[in-house]
Order: C-alpha cells, then sequence, then structure tokens
C-alpha cells in the first residue's frame, strides 16, 4: 500500500505524517524548500481581524477584534474556503475551535520531538511584535517567535546586534512604542541594549540564516550565553531577532534563560528574516525521517493515469530521461506560485501537471487566464490572482472539468487548494495543516479502498 | 502655520523645466522659490525614456528639435558628467520591413552629422553575423544592422541634481507642496505668486512673486486656468516597460505593429522597453498602464527580441507628454517642439509666464531660454551659465578604489553611488567615515540588495536631500526597484528615514503601506511569469502587519 505525496512544505508533511502514522508505506518527493521555509514562526488557523464595519483599515488595533475561532467559522462560510470543505455545513465556533485544537495538537506531537514546539489557542489572540516593531496578531506560534509573545512582561529589552543585515533595533522599538502610544496602550518600559558579538560568529552585514546556524554550535553558544549575561534583569524579556539556532532552538533558549536570569525571545521576521520558517522546514523533515517516511529530492513532471485512476508520477531524471514512480493513492501538495503549483505557462495560469481546472474565490474558472487580468489594483484587497487554485470535493479530491473528483485517488492539500488569498486572510499555514491532515486520512483511506478491492 | 515668503520668481513644477529654470535662476543670483506637489521628476519626467539623444525619429519633420538636442546633449553630457552613460543603439533590419538599408543609411548620415555635437560616433552598418554576436539575443531573422549612439541618464535624477544645486545657491525649494490658489492683484490681474499648500502637514503659505512660471507639464492647463488663461495641450500618454535585470547588452530598435519605432535599453542594472504615445483626458494624478499596452509594446520588442517575454517585468511607468496643442494624423506626427509664453503680452495677465513641450533632451536649452525672458522682465543682465556650471558631483572625478577602501564599501557598491552621486560620494558615506582614534563605527549597510542601496544613501538622502517620503525614495534613491520590489526593503528603509525624519510608528507603517501599495499598482497591468512568486511573498511580508489589517468582509 504505497502513497506518494507529492511537495514537503507544511501540507505536504502533514499529509505524509499522517499517512504514516496510519500505518501506509509513504513517499514524499520535494523539488526546493517552498512557502513554508518562508514564513516566519507564527501559524494562523485564522489570524484575528478587526470586525468588520467602520475600521479604518491602518488602524485595525482601536477596534474590536475577531477571536480566531470565530474567524474560522467567517471563512468557512465563504463559498470556496477550504475550511467550508472541512467544517459542518453549518459551521459553529466550537467546530472551529476543535478542528484547530486537534491539528496544531497533532503538528507539536510530530516536532516536539525535534524540539519544536507549537504555541497558542483559537479562542486567544497572540500579539508578536516583527523585526520593524509592527505589531502581529495571530493564534499560534513556534518555539522561540512564541517566547517573544507580548505579555505583562515588566520590561521589554530591544537587543542591538551590530552587523546583522536588516536588523535595527533602535527604530523597531521607537515604532513599537509609538505604536502603543497610538493605541492608548499604557506606556510600556522598554530600552534598547547592545549585544556585540566577534566577527567570527557575526560579520558585518552576516546573514540571520548563517548567524543561526552558528549560535547553535557549542562554541557560539558558548559566547552568545557570556555576552547575553549582563543583557539580563528582574522581570525583564529580551527581545532578540530570530536568530537564535535552527535545530536547537529550545536548548538555545534554555541556556540563555538561565545565563541572562530573565525571558529571551524572538521577534517575527519575514524574509529575509524567516529563520524561523527554515527551523519549521528542518524540524518537519526531522519528524517525517522519524515517522519512516521515505523522503526524497525530485521533481515531478506529471501525474501518470490509467483506467481512470492514478497510478504513479512521472520525475524529470537527468538529462532528459524520466522516472516513473507508483502509487496507489498521490497528494498533491504543490503550493501555488513560490513553490511552483501554479505557474504561468505561455501567458496562461495552469497546474502544470494535470491542467486542473483553477478557480477564485468566486468560483470563477480561471486556468487559461492571463494573471494580470486576476488583479485588482487595491493591494489590500483579497486578490483572484492568489485565490487561484484548484477546487476539491470534501474528501480534497481535485475537481476536473465536469466537477467531479479528477481521480478518485488524487488528493490536494495546501496552498495548491483555492478559494482563499492566504496573505490576505491570514491562514496559509492553518490551511496547509489542516488540509494536509484531511488529505492525509482520505489518501489513507482510498488506500484501504483499493486494497478492499483487490 | 502660514507665513509669508517674498522672491522674485516662483517656479511651479519641479519636472526637468522647472528645475531646470530654478537652477538657471539661482545661478544668475535671481532669488527664486521652486514648489513641486510631489517628488521631483515624479510627473513626466520619470516616465521618458531616460535618454540624452538627438532624436533620430526627428530628423524628417523637425530638424531644428535634433539640432537643439544634440548641442544642449553635448553641454549635458559635461555639466552632469556622472549621470550620464552611453547607449549604443542597434537598428536591425528585417525582409519585410517597408524601408530598406539604403535608404535608412541616408537617414543615418544625415544623423551622423549632428553626432560630433554630442560626442556621438557615427553610425557603421553590420553584417547579419556580426550583428548576432554583437547581441546574441537578436532574432536572428536580421538581414543586417546599423549601429549608432546615444547618451542616457537617470532623468529622475536629473530633476534632483538641478533643484539642490539651486537650493544651494539660495532658492527655495520645496516638494510635497502644491499650489492652491494664485495670488492676483486687484485690478491688473497681475499674478503676484501663489499661495501654496503642504501636503503632508497640511500647512498653508503665501509665497509673493514678481513672476510666476509655470513649469507644470501636464498640469500646465490646470495652473494656468487659475489665472483664468488657457493653455491648450495635446497630453499624450507613454508607458515603459521595466525588467527586472538587462534583456540586451545594447539598446534595440524595434517597430510597433502600426509601424511606430519603439526600442528596448538597459538603463541602470534594469532594461526598460517602449514607449506608447496616445492621446490621455484621463486623470493625470494617478495614470494607470492598461493591458493593451503591455501587449503592444512586448509584441513590437518581441520581432527583434524574441526572448523579451522569458524576462521578469517587475514594474511599468507611465506619464503625459505636455506636447503642444495640434492637429496630427496620430500622436507621433505632433511636434516635440516647446513655447515659453509670456501670459501679460498673450492674454493681458502679467507676471505669469507658461514653458510646455519640449525633450529632456534640450532641457537646459529650454531653461535658459525661459530664464532669459524671466530676466528679461526683472531686469537681471546676469548671462546664463548652465551650459558650463557642472552640477553638483560633477564638479571632479572619483577615485573609486580609494573610497571603497576608505569607507568600507564593495566597490560596485561605490561605482553605483559614483554613478549617482559623482564625486559627493564623500560626502555621502561620510558619516561612515572611521575616525583615527575613535575606533570603527559600523560600515555602511546594505539595506536594498536588488540595486545596493546603501543605509547611506537614504541617510544622506533623508538629511541633506530633504527627502520627505518613502516613496521619494523610489525615485531619489530607487530603493525597492529590482525583483523584490520592497518586500526585503521598505520596512528597514522605512526605519532609518524615520528616525531622522521623526516619525511617529503609525507614520511609519503608513509609508510602507503606500510604497508597498504603489509598487503593486506599478506592476498589476504586467504582472506576468516568475514575478508571480516575488509578488505572493511580497504581499506575504506586508499584508497582515499592522497598518495593512484587513478587516473580516472587505474580499
Amino acid at each position: 500500500m504505497r502513497a506518494l505525496v507529492v511537495g514537503g512544505g507544511l501540507a505536504g508533511a502533514a499529509a505524509a505524517l499522517e499517512l504514516a502514522e496510519r500505518g501506509a508505506e509513504v513517499r514524499l518527493l520535494r523539488a526546493a524548500p517552498g512557502a513554508t521555509a518562508l514564513s516566519w514562526g507564527t501559524l494562523d488557523v485564522a489570524g484575528a481581524a478587526p470586525l468588520p464595519g467602520g475600521l479604518p483599515v491602518r488602524d485595525p488595533l482601536r477596534g474590536e477584534w475577531l477571536a480566531p475561532a470565530a474567524r474560522a467559522v467567517l471563512l468557512a462560510r465563504r463559498p470556496a474556503h477550504p475550511y467550508g470543505r472541512l467544517l459542518p455545513p453549518e459551521p459553529t465556533e466550537s467546530a472551529a475551535t476543535a478542528l484547530a485544537k486537534e491539528a496544531t495538537g497533532a503538528l507539536d506531537g510530530w516536532l516536539a520531538p525535534q524540539g519544536l514546539r507549537v504555541m497558542g489557542s483559537p479562542e486567544s489572540t497572540l500579539w508578536i511584535a516583527d523585526v520593524r516593531g509592527a505589531l502581529r496578531a495571530g493564534d499560534f506560534a513556534l518555539t522561540g517567535t512564541a517566547e517573544g509573545a507580548l505579555d505583562d512582561a515588566a520590561e521589554l529589552a530591544w537587543v542591538e546586534m551590530p552587523g546583522l543585515a536588516g536588523w535595527d533595533a533602535r527604530p523597531a522599538a521607537r515604532a513599537f512604542a509609538a505604536e502603543r502610544a497610538a493605541l492608548n496602550l499604557p506606556a510600556r518600559s522598554h530600552r534598547v541594549v547592545r549585544l556585540e558579538l566577534p566577527p567570527a560568529l557575526l560579520e558585518p552585514g552576516g546573514s540571520p540564516a548563517r548567524l543561526a546556524a552558528r549560535l547553535e554550535t557549542p562554541d557560539g553558544l558558548e559566547v552568545l550565553r557570556r555576552a547575553l549575561a549582563p543583557l539580563g534583569a528582574e522581570g525583564r524579556l529580551l527581545l532578540l531577532p530570530p536568530v537564535l539556532g535552527l535545530g536547537g532552538v529550545a536548548r538555545v533558549l534554555a541556556a540563555l534563560r538561565e545565563s541572562a536570569g530573565c525571558r529571551v525571545g524572538e521577534l517575527a521576521g519575514a524574509p529575509p528574516h524567516a529563520v524561523a520558517g527554515l527551523r519549521l522546514d528542518r524540524a518537519l523533515a526531522g519528524a517525517l525521517a522519524a515517522s519512516g517516511v521515505e523522503q526524497r529530492g525530485a521533481l515531478v513532471r506529471a501525474v501518470v493515469e490509467q483506467a481512470g485512476r492514478a497510478i504513479g508520477v512521472e520525475l524529470q531524471g537527468e538529462e532528459g530521461a524520466t522516472e516513473r514512480l507508483e502509487a496507489e493513492a498521490v497528494v498533491l501538495a504543490t503550493g501555488r506560485f513560490v513553490a511552483g503549483g501554479l505557474v504561468e505557462r505561455d501567458g496562461a495560469l495552469a497546474e502544470p501537471l494535470l491542467d486542473l481546472p483553477l478557480h477564485d474565490a468566486s468560483g470563477q474558472r480561471v486556468d487559461g487566464t492571463p494573471a494580470r487580468r486576476l488583479v485588482v489594483r487595491a493591494y489590500t484587497a483579497s486578490q483572484p490572482l492568489y485565490e487561484a487554485g484548484v477546487r476539491t470535493d470534501r474528501r480534497l479530491r481535485p475537481l476536473g472539468a465536469d466537477g467531479r473528483a479528477r481521480l478518485p485517488n488524487l488528493f490536494a492539500a495546501g496552498d495548491l487548494i483555492g478559494g482563499t488569498d492566504p496573505a490576505h486572510d491570514r491562514s496559509g499555514l492553518g490551511v496547509a495543516l489542516v488540509t494536509g491532515r484531511a488529505a492525509g486520512a482520505e489518501a489513507f483511506e482510498s488506500l484501504a479502498e483499493s486494497g478492499a478491492r483487490a | 502655520m502660514s507665513g509669508t515668503l517674498s522672491v522674485q520668481v516662483l517656479v511651479v513644477g519641479g519636472g526637468i523645466n522647472g528645475t531646470g529654470i530654478a537652477r538657471d535662476l539661482a545661478l544668475r543670483g535671481v532669488r527664486t522659490a521652486l514648489v513641486e506637489k510631489r517628488e521631483f521628476g515624479s510627473g513626466t519626467t520619470w516616465a521618458s525614456s531616460g535618454m540624452i539623444h538627438g532624436g533620430l525619429r526627428y530628423l524628417q519633420k523637425d530638424p531644428e528639435v535634433t539640432l537643439h538636442s544634440c548641442v544642449d546633449s553635448g553641454h549635458i553630457q559635461r555639466i552632469a558628467s556622472h549621470l550620464v552613460f552611453r547607449i549604443p543603439f542597434l537598428m536591425p533590419v528585417f525582409p519585410e520591413d517597408p524601408i530598406g538599408p539604403e535608404l535608412l543609411e541616408i537617414g543615418l548620415e544625415m544623423y551622423d552629422r549632428y553626432q560630433p555635437l554630442k560626442n556621438g560616433r557615427p553610425h557603421t552598418r553590420l553584417t547579419r553575423e556580426q550583428a548576432l554576436r554583437v547581441e546574441p539575443a537578436l532574432s536572428p531573422r536580421l538581414e543586417c544592422a546599423f549601429t549608432l549612439d546615444e547618451w542616457g541618464v537617470d532623468a529622475a535624477r536629473l530633476c534632483a541634481v538641478n533643484a539642490l544645486d539651486a537650493a544651494e545657491r539660495g532658492a527655495i525649494v520645496r516638494t510635497h507642496h502644491e499650489v492652491v490658489e494664485l495670488l492676483r492683484e486687484g485690478g491688473s490681474g497681475r499674478v503676484r505668486g501663489a499661495r501654496v499648500r503642504d501636503r503632508i502637514t497640511g500647512e498653508t503659505q503665501r509665497i509673493e512673486a514678481e513672476l510666476t512660471m509655470n513649469a507644470a507639464g501636464p498640469w500646465v492647463p490646470e495652473l494656468a486656468r487659475m489665472a483664468d488663461v488657457e493653455v491648450r495641450l495635446r497630453p499624450a500618454k507613454g508607458i515603459h516597460l521595466v525588467f527586472e535585470r538587462r534583456v540586451t547588452d545594447v539598446a534595440v530598435y524595434a517597430r510597433g505593429v502600426d509601424g511606430r519605432d519603439m526600442f528596448t535599453f538597459p538603463h541602470e542594472q534594469n532594461s526598460m522597453a517602449g514607449t506608447t504615445d496616445d492621446d490621455y483626458y484621463g486623470d493625470l494624478d494617478r495614470i494607470d498602464t492598461t493591458e493593451d499596452e503591455v501587449v503592444y509594446v512586448l509584441e513590437a520588442m518581441e520581432r527583434s527580441v524574441p526572448g523579451i517575454r522569458r524576462h521578469r517585468i517587475v514594474h511599468t511607468i507611465q506619464g503625459v507628454r505636455p506636447t503642444l496643442w495640434g492637429f496630427g494624423r496620430n500622436e507621433d506626427e505632433l511636434s516635440r517642439d516647446y513655447a515659453v509664453i509670456d501670459h501679460g503680452e498673450r492674454d493681458g495677465v502679467p507676471g505669469l509666464f507658461t514653458i510646455a513641450g519640449g525633450k529632456l533632451a534640450a532641457y537646459r536649452l529650454m531653461s535658459e531660454d525661459a530664464t532669459d525672458r524671466l530676466c528679461a522682465v526683472l531686469g537681471v543682465r546676469e548671462p546664463c551659465r548652465t551650459a558650463t556650471t557642472p552640477l553638483p558631483g560633477a564638479e571632479a572625478p572619483l577615485d573609486v578604489e580609494a573610497v571603497s577602501r576608505r569607507f568600507r564599501v564593495p566597490v560596485p557598491a561605490v561605482v553605483r553611488l559614483a554613478f549617482r552621486h559623482g564625486e559627493r560620494t564623500r560626502r555621502v558615506l561620510a558619516p561612515f567615515d572611521p575616525q583615527p582614534g575613535a575606533g570603527a563605527g559600523p560600515a555602511p549597510r546594505v539595506v536594498c540588495a536588488c540595486e545596493p542601496v546603501l543605509d547611506a544613501e537614504l541617510l544622506h538622502a533623508a538629511r541633506e536631500e530633504g527627502v520627505r517620503t518613502l516613496e521619494d525614495c523610489a525615485l531619489r534613491v530607487r530603493l525597492g526597484v529590482g525583483g523584490c520590489q520592497g518586500a526585503a526593503c521598505a520596512g528597514a528603509a522605512a526605519a532609518i528615514l524615520g528616525e531622522v525624519l521623526g516619525w511617529s510608528g503609525e507614520r511609519t507603517a503608513c509609508e510602507v503601506t503606500d510604497f508597498a501599495a504603489e509598487r503593486w499598482r506599478l506592476l498589476a497591468p504586467a504582472l506576468a511569469g516568475p514575478q508571480l512568486a516575488a509578488m505572493e511573498v511580497h504581499r506575504a511580508v506586508h499584508l497582515g502587519a499592522r497598518g495593512f489589517a484587513a478587516a473580516e468582509g472587505d474580499a
């Protein structure tokens, strides 16, 4: 009973882990790191949003906020949002909460042995500052970023690290303070402290990822421990950019807490500060290996079908050769444009493996359309171009042109499923996680069915 | 706060005409104020192809325009030596072309006579094989090709440098200031300056002036109407596509489906392709590129450079030429000549002048003419010195390697600074000069890696050049002009500017929001291919941070 998962981001990994847990033989193919590796340590199932009606877009924090679970319900009520296929037809907050808790609980179970924990809740909002000092409202975060979540620490200390590319503690701290003032929140005691690292660890203009790798070596960690020790103080939360190790972030944090004598956490960081994304990517690879999933670096060129079923995939081999891998069920978790799950080919949008029909959030067919016709001029609006993806049935099987499942044993997960603009809806990793698990479960069912048939 | 300023001349419009005139006036010792409603060069000048050329195209119908452009191009090369770069052109000839190589060569021989005026080399004729060796991206269908020689410039920077020089010589220079009304004298109707409003702070101010020069480009008629006079233009929209990297090593001519000449050319780290020329009667404050224009340009270019669609378009630029009004079978046939109007003479409204029309390549000459007219009224006898006085930065060459060593900046980043700031690169880097004994402070850092934009240049722009918004930096320092379109640099750059300019967190967030949204607006009509993934990251970076959180239901 062999299943193939195409794509190694959070969606593909969740599908493969779900299959493996149920006892299937799973092989996962990935071409390169995708959008998951660019994420920043938060994991929004349904990032909090201001309540509808009247809030100035630029000033969301002054108004009432919708809790993530309530927002997930709203998303699920949209005609094409993937949550709509995973929640009951009349979605409730308790159903959304259960779905989010179950999914993040499973992820936590997979990642914990790799040293990464998932923290948060769909019933409350997690406030996290990013490397520019801007506030982000989310529901879940991973080790490192989660420790940087803002609560009632007596004093925030922004750690300046001279030389680190793209990180300036003073403006970030100032922006953050001004933001609190704008919100009429009580001024927070905060300061900027300076952490000097030797050039062997951090050369001028040094990249965050390289520093992270150096800081988790025993020597690197020792230097950091000593340098950070004098910056600690009772009741203080030391905020660093995301550089505290790749695989060993929990260990690094524990060592720093001990030496500084106070709390230490990381800010959320978009690329080029997406070290937290790399961390998640690595931890998923570790979890897959621990579950016995065979991982292989390969570029899939086509899904092979025979007698109305998927029977495997074709890989791009060396020098134009092709190789075929067989499978009894296939999960596509190929992402959108970043990962190449969707492409613009000859001036038209297409799904490159099976030419699956693509739809935007309103259900409009958009494959065959030039990308430039699918944009709305307002940057902040949900963009049909970035809502584009396949549609699935309730078993997450992508639909063909006739509106029925394209192949009975082919499933889709993550960004490839359309109907939501991940950046606009702030539910990208959440969709990847819940659809990945669900697609894995459905693929397992399909394996069982074909086993019974044989 | 409303105060009153008093000057001899108020120049309205910070494009190439306005800044050129303000500098000329300042050089002649005339007390001058210059107001620009956005950023220097952000209207028509920015949207030009940035060519200091003679205009082979105008040779047949407007030889005067060609002559003036060539003579002035020579001057501009001397006064802005650091800002100009040679652009070799290839003109491929295809079997189906209506004009064969022999006839073309006659035209080029005529143009050769103008080349020495602008330090250009005479044309050469290349065989098919030679042409393909020079530019492998050319279509192999060509029969033969001709070379000719032109010059390019960062046109927005040229405006800024003229304005900065005017300011250094005593002119009052304001960006983001718009005219809300012209001050009129009761009875005579004489124009006595203007009331201007700061579009960022909302403050207004009276600027009293003996003479007011309307150099508002396509907005010329709008400003003239404030004095109840009419200036007729035939506004013509033009767009360019901007590619992430160089599509070709040299500029290449192409012909549109309607027979119009277009070209693609290397411009700083990018390549550009264009342009179009269409009557425009829409909103001048919000000009959008359309899908038609994008396809029209790509189809034309494809015949000469078949692989052009594989290159990544990172944004479009668009503007409206303030072409003088006239009938023509099509927009291309209209004259590129210019006019200086004395409204006292023409309309009985003394105190107001207008300049309209013209070409970037002859901006200095047009400014000289306009300034002569103003000075005649003012009774100023000082001669024009703009043809010989170097613009800031062009005073002396820069020793790139010495600067690189001293300020710890890699050579490519210094070369880039030298191109933009010339000899004044040393001033840009001065705050980072390691002082003996004081220990080396931090070296300048790269804020935008697309084209190495240093924090030093941003700081200089904010402290010394009067930059007021993050969006200003797109033109002033070329921030976010590459593949990232601000995804990687907008936040960091806003933090640096905000520190100098005292922005609140709120303001900083808004600046980033506006910058990201403007990049999207400029790219959206041409969004395609690999740039789809880049913008997916762009949106993930920007949306969801404070300032962008969208309310549920606004989808």
